[in-house]
């Protein structure tokens, strides 16, 4: 099976601890369970972008200045 | 989009005589410079802009030119010129420092192009960092051409 991407991963999983919570027969510890950890999933940042490369220039750019000025002093 | 003015202070940087700054810029070129190099080449500059045959290839509409930095390199190398009084040891070393600057090639060849695009006659010039490039093929040797200043 094809890895799925990661909002697709947890919609599902959202969508399995749904049926778990609103299922009659299960029991209040499963059925807390299961709210428990759609809350904690529901509450999980989306990962930021990743802006590494550009980021790391600039970063260095300002390292480079700095040592360039505290040279010339 | 490749930021050039970084790239220029960046590589200034990389040649300072401070070994800290030195380190620093080398560190960010090399961690940086495949990601330029594969921007640099798909630009649509660098791309061929019509499907034909150029000797035994057939090349396609957006097909980049050059396929990795030696060969891009190699292209930039065939446009320098030979100093008078310059040997042909020296010339060829000076070929093979050119050729191994990595992120110098993408810079001058940055600049070449430029002053490709802005050449008066075929026999106009550019130098960077001390190096002579021909802009164009110029069939008549004895002509002299302008030095080609860019902005």
């Amino acid at each position: 099976m094809s890895r799925q991407p990661r909002s697709k991963r947890v919609v599902n999983l959202l969508n399995a601890l749904e049926s778990i919570y609103s299922n009659p027969d299960a029991s209040i510890a499963e059925r807390l369970e299961a709210a428990a950890l759609s809350a904690k999933l529901l509450s999980k940042k989306k990962p930021a972008k990743r802006q590494v490369k550009s980021r790391n220039v600039k970063n260095a750019l300002e390292q480079i200045r700095q040592l360039q000025n505290g040279g010339n002093k | 989009m490749i930021d050039w003015s970084e790239l220029e202070e960046l590589y200034a940087a990389s040649r300072s005589d401070n070994a800290a700054v030195r380190t620093a810029a080398l560190q960010a070129i090399e961690s940086n410079l495949d990601a330029w190099v594969a921007e640099y080449l798909s630009l649509p500059a660098n791309c061929y802009q019509e499907t034909k045959t150029v000797g035994l290839y057939k090349v396609a509409t957006g097909q980049p030119r050059w396929t990795s930095l030696p060969d891009l390199a190699n292209y930039l190398a065939g446009w320098l010129e030979q100093n008078e009084n310059e040997g042909r040891e020296a010339f060829f070393a000076r070929t093979n420092r050119l050729q191994t600057d990595r992120l110098g090639v993408l810079l001058t060849h940055h600049k070449h192009q430029k002053a490709r695009d802005a050449r008066q006659c075929d026999s106009d010039f550019i130098r960077v960092d001390g190096n002579t490039f021909l802009l164009s093929v110029c069939w008549d040797g004895s002509q002299t051409g302008n030095e080609v200043i860019l902005a």
